[in-house]
């Protein structure tokens, strides 16, 4: 045996009696960080300092370390085989074969190619870092600057854990106060921004449940006489209530036909009505009973244990927000959203409280290009708003001012409103942001506490974040153009009229005809009415004659009694009266004309609110139209 | 004392490398079959290397059998033994890979659903390559590994047009694959799909196919895909498509849904899955030349023909070229579409571009 390999075998010597009383040895979940630069004798070891051979850099740029760094440093074992030149690392799940010279190395036993093959230069085994590191979970950086090689490996991390739905027993909603089993075979398919609704649906049919406020002329007798009856035409199985308690009415229906099982179960409070409804494929026996059994469990209060609620309250607000045009509010616990039909830009919310439907939070957005910016789109909707609205019930503010809420500058206006039926406070609020035109209207009912500071905690919740008109899109405000064109209705069977094109019309029959403003809520019924029969020669008498009639009902209460009127080239009769139902007044103008016998009737029916000015003379403008065939 | 029991323990240590030494010093000669180590000793003898039949046969998946009374060895290896081995060879580094959908929808926070896909481990440490839809909004990104382990996964990088991205696990000693040359992949030849379609109870499963077609440019596809009709579905996306010797060829992307179309599956092509993991290794993302320019393609190029009319430039806002310019090579490469300029870009850009156009009826060149 020469001196030469007397001296490896004892290099290899020291290193194995290095290695196997375990000096360095890192538990895996540690981290470990090696940084030097090629060339130096001393790297640092998790802040340590350990003087080794040098590691130099062969082929391409491809580092080679002594073994012993990277034995030390992972606390791999190291197996030397003289005869082959072979070296086997071992490392809790890694087995790493390296030879001497040769680029093919094996890990667990899958032959891979290294950039460069082991070498043995004078007495130290010399390995390519960055293979060996790597498959040890390292990652090797070099930073060009400094020169410095880093191997890290860390600690083992620890993402989130996979989730599945919700599993708790019990589920509920502890705003509206009610539970139930937890329906875990039935994904939830929807629920509402306030909670008023909430659905699961699997293959087997669904549960919803929906709440609702009792109305003031709610009946619940008639409720379940309503409820039953839907059940013609299929089989009743069951039609149970309970009146007992009048704070917690109840019934329970089930029913089915050929293909369905319906199990609809109601619970009535002085504020809500809560309506749990299943409806399941009658083939599907297990699961329809089972969601059954859960159904049944539903109940008013929430559970304490085991209990996932629903509700998104806090501190008397949920916090609307949609993403896509990343506008935001605080919006009371009483209101809900109400379904705007698919729009996109435009939200609604309106009071869920029983005896509150005027209390209402609407917000949109609109690109500036097509509404004006804030100041126009204040002055334009003031203006409109006044002229449309009814003079005597409404008081507005002196006209558009500026005002701050939070960050946004805006522009404003406000009035009252005091209907028959109450008093309710209007502010439109309008502000610019990037390319688009923000509009928020809160509407409350009156009276209020500190209506101010109320309205303007609201509007001080709003945010708004810069929209990419690319994204965003171009919005407009669904409105009729200032200067409409008209359209021609049948005024009885010879007469006809022009409306403006943003009416709906409704053929009746061939004398009559219906006229629907969707913006103000007015509408006209054109009726062709044969009087030939008893000889009618005035219109102002037959009109008189209507009034009569009209003047005896005891909610009717005449305005303005029958008067001649001449619109365009035709001579008419007017009168007008008012009438209020269930706390609702409308306002009606009976006009009618009188052409050889035969009595045209235009009665116009306005909404209290809507009754101004404006809107009559919008009436006025349409009849002034009326003209007959030629015969 | 001392000195003796040192000597003493250097001759036993120097005996028992000796004595090994005795017994291995014929297998100096390694044998690997598909990658991995044939652990049965070689013989050498006048130049010749000897190998143990029935170990490499069985490597191989071949079946062997001896027969004493005749003396004869009897090895039959079907493509179906083949398939079967490779299957086996490669499932261990295929993935799944799980998570819940990122999403501020009330009814998803609330279900949780669950989307997977699959990977392929292609570092033993831990270093998987999948598909950039497959892991794009996922939270509590987890990899089931072929033996059912399940880890925690991070994605160290995603690049949304080549429709790859890295996702990482912290475990050493997985079985990386082979990814094969691009020669190998050549119309005909068999293709075998392993990924998770559907359902997470599907782990790993294999569909086997040809290669239809190794470069189709499809019009939504950045780069160009190899066509396969090996059977795929929604879940096998990010999974390897690997050839007969068990190297990965592809990977399983996407595939065309219709009434009318049948087996129309794409795959990523091994050459651009391994230029995005060293464009990714090396800049953290795929460099692109970023030019504000908007290319066309000739009518032929748009219906899918063969033409040599080059693109058309639609808009630029660069002032080295104007909008009309016809462009007909990049960095040498001829470019006949615009998917021709994506592979050549692929190929060829290192920082910067060498254009030739082509300007009422002249040709010019420009570099950039």
């Amino acid at each position: 045996m020469n001196m030469k390999m007397w001296k490896r075998l004892l290099s290899l010597f020291v290193v194995v009696m290095m290695i196997l009383p375990s000096g360095m040895v890192f538990a895996e979940e540690e981290r470990v960080e090696i940084t030097f630069c090629v060339g130096d004798e001393t790297l640092l070891i998790n802040g340590e300092a350990v003087t080794v051979e040098k590691p130099y850099v062969v082929g391409e740029g491809v580092t080679l370390v002594p073994l012993r760094v990277i034995t030390e440093a992972f606390g791999a074992t190291v197996d030397w085989e003289d005869a082959t030149k072979s070296i086997t690392l071992t490392y809790p799940g890694v087995s790493i074969l390296l030879q001497i010279g040769n680029p093919i190395a094996e890990v667990n036993g899958k032959a891979e190619t290294l950039l460069a093959a082991p070498e043995l230069p004078t007495e130290y085994t010399m390995v390519p870092l960055r293979f060996i590191s790597e498959n040890f979970g390292a990652t090797v950086s070099y930073d060009e600057e400094t020169e410095k090689i880093t191997v890290v490996k860390e600690a083992a991390g620890s993402g989130g854990l996979l989730e599945g739905a919700v599993d708790s027993k019990y589920i509920g909603d502890s705003y509206y106060n009610w539970n139930m089993e937890n329906p875990v075979d039935m994904p939830m398919v929807e629920r509402t921004f306030a909670g008023t609704y909430t659905a699961f649906e699997n293959e087997a049919g669904y549960i919803e449940i929906d709440i609702y406020a009792v109305s003031e002329d709610y009946n619940f007798e008639k409720d379940f006489a309503d409820i039953k009856a839907g059940f013609h035409g299929s089989t009743l199985i069951k039609a149970d209530k309970n009146t007992n308690n009048k704070n917690k009415q109840t019934m329970h229906f089930q029913g089915k036909d050929k293909e369905s099982f319906w199990n609809i179960r109601q619970i009535v409070t002085s504020k809500y009505i809560y309506m749990v409804y299943g409806a399941f494929d009658l083939e599907a026996t297990a699961e329809k009973d089972e969601a059954i059994r859960i159904m049944d469990t539903f109940d008013l209060g929430i559970r304490e244990e085991d209990f996932h609620d629903m509700s998104t309250v806090e501190n008397g607000i949920r916090r609307f927000s949609d993403k896509h045009l990343k506008i935001g509010m605080d919006i009371p616990e009483n209101h809900y959203q109400l379904d705007t039909e698919g729009s996109l830009n435009v939200f609604q919310f309106m009071s869920l409280e029983p005896d509150d439907d005027r209390s209402t939070i609407a917000l949109g957005v609109y690109s500036t290009a097509e509404v004006g910016d804030a100041k126009t789109m204040a002055e334009g909707d003031y203006q409109r708003n006044k002229e449309t609205t009814n003079e005597e019930i409404a008081t507005f503010s002196g006209g558009v001012t500026e005002n701050q809420y939070g960050e946004f500058s805006v522009f404003e206006y406000s009035y009252t409103t005091a209907y028959t039926s109450g008093e309710e406070y209007m502010r439109d609020v309008f502000f610019c942001l990037g390319d688009y035109t923000y509009n928020i209207t809160v509407i409350v009912k009156l009276p209020m506490e500190n209506v101010d500071a109320y309205v303007h905690e609201l509007l001080s919740s709003v945010s708004a974040e810069l929209l990419d008109p690319n994204e965003a899109g171009i919005l407009m405000r669904n409105m009729p153009d200032a200067e409409e064109e008209t359209f021609t209705v049948a005024f009885g069977d010879d007469g006809m009229v022009q409306v403006p094109v943003s009416y709906q019309e409704k053929q009746i029959s061939s004398v009559s005809t219906a006229l629907y403003n969707p913006y103000s809520g007015v509408g006209i019924s054109l009726q062709k009415v044969d009087a030939t029969q008893w000889g009618a020669y005035s219109v102002v008498d037959e009109v008189k004659r209507l009034e009569a009639k009209l003047a005896i009902q005891g909610t009717n209460e005449i305005l303005e009694s029958s008067t001649q009127k001449t619109l365009g080239k035709n001579n008419f009769a007017v009168f007008s009266y008012r009438t209020t139902e269930n706390g609702q007044t409308s306002y009606f103008q009976v006009y009618g004309y009188l052409k050889k016998g035969d009595l045209y009737l235009a009665i116009a029916g306005y909404p209290e609110v809507s009754y101004s000015e404006k809107n009559r003379q919008e009436v006025v403008d349409i009849l002034k139209t009326l003209t007959f065939e030629k015969e | 004392m001392k000195t003796r029991t040192k000597k003493t323990l250097i001759a036993g240590i120097l005996g028992g490398v000796i004595l090994l030494g005795t017994v291995f010093a014929q297998s100096g000669v390694r044998v690997y079959v598909n990658g991995m180590r044939v652990n049965e000793s070689v013989i050498m003898s006048n130049d010749r290397t000897y190998l143990p039949v029935r170990a490499v046969s069985e490597a191989l998946g071949a079946n062997v059998e001896w027969d004493e009374e005749t003396q004869s060895v009897f090895i039959t290896f079907t493509e179906d033994d083949m398939i079967a081995k490779v299957v086996e060879q490669v499932s261990p580094s295929v993935v799944t890979i799980v998570g819940n959908q990122v999403s501020s929808n009330v009814v998803d926070s609330y279900n949780n659903p669950t989307v997977h896909g699959s990977g392929v481990i292609y570092k033993s440490n831990g270093h998987i390559v999948t598909n950039a839809h497959v892991v794009k909004d996922l939270k509590n990104l987890t990899v089931v590994l072929n033996n059912g382990t399940m880890l925690p996964g991070k994605v160290l990088y995603s690049d949304e047009v080549a429709d790859l991205a890295v996702v990482k696990v912290d475990k050493v000693g997985l079985t990386p694959i082979t990814m094969g040359d691009m020669e190998t992949v050549v119309a005909g030849k068999t293709a075998i799909a392993i990924g998770t379609p559907v359902s997470l109870s599907m782990r790993n499963t294999v569909t086997k196919g040809i290669v239809c077609a190794s470069g189709v440019a499809l019009p939504d596809s950045h780069y160009k895909l190899i066509q396969t009709d090996a059977t795929v579905n929604p879940g096998n996306s990010g999974g390897p498509l690997v050839n007969t010797k068990g190297e990965m060829i592809g990977i399983n992307s996407s595939k065309y849904v219709s009434a009318a179309i049948d087996n129309m599956a794409f795959a990523i092509p091994v050459d651009t899955v391994k230029y995005a993991i060293s464009q990714f290794e090396a800049n953290g993302k795929i460099n692109r030349p970023e030019l504000d320019i908007t290319l066309e393609n000739s009518w032929e190029a748009k219906i899918g023909l063969p033409t040599t009319k080059g693109i058309t430039v639609k808009r630029s806002g660069i002032s080295q070229l104007m909008q009309g310019d016809l462009i007909t090579a990049v960095n040498g490469v001829a470019v006949h579409s615009v998917a021709d300029w994506n592979e050549a870009i692929k190929q060829t850009y290192t920082g910067s571009l060498h254009i030739v156009y082509t300007r009422d009826g002249v040709q010019k060149e420009v570099t950039m």
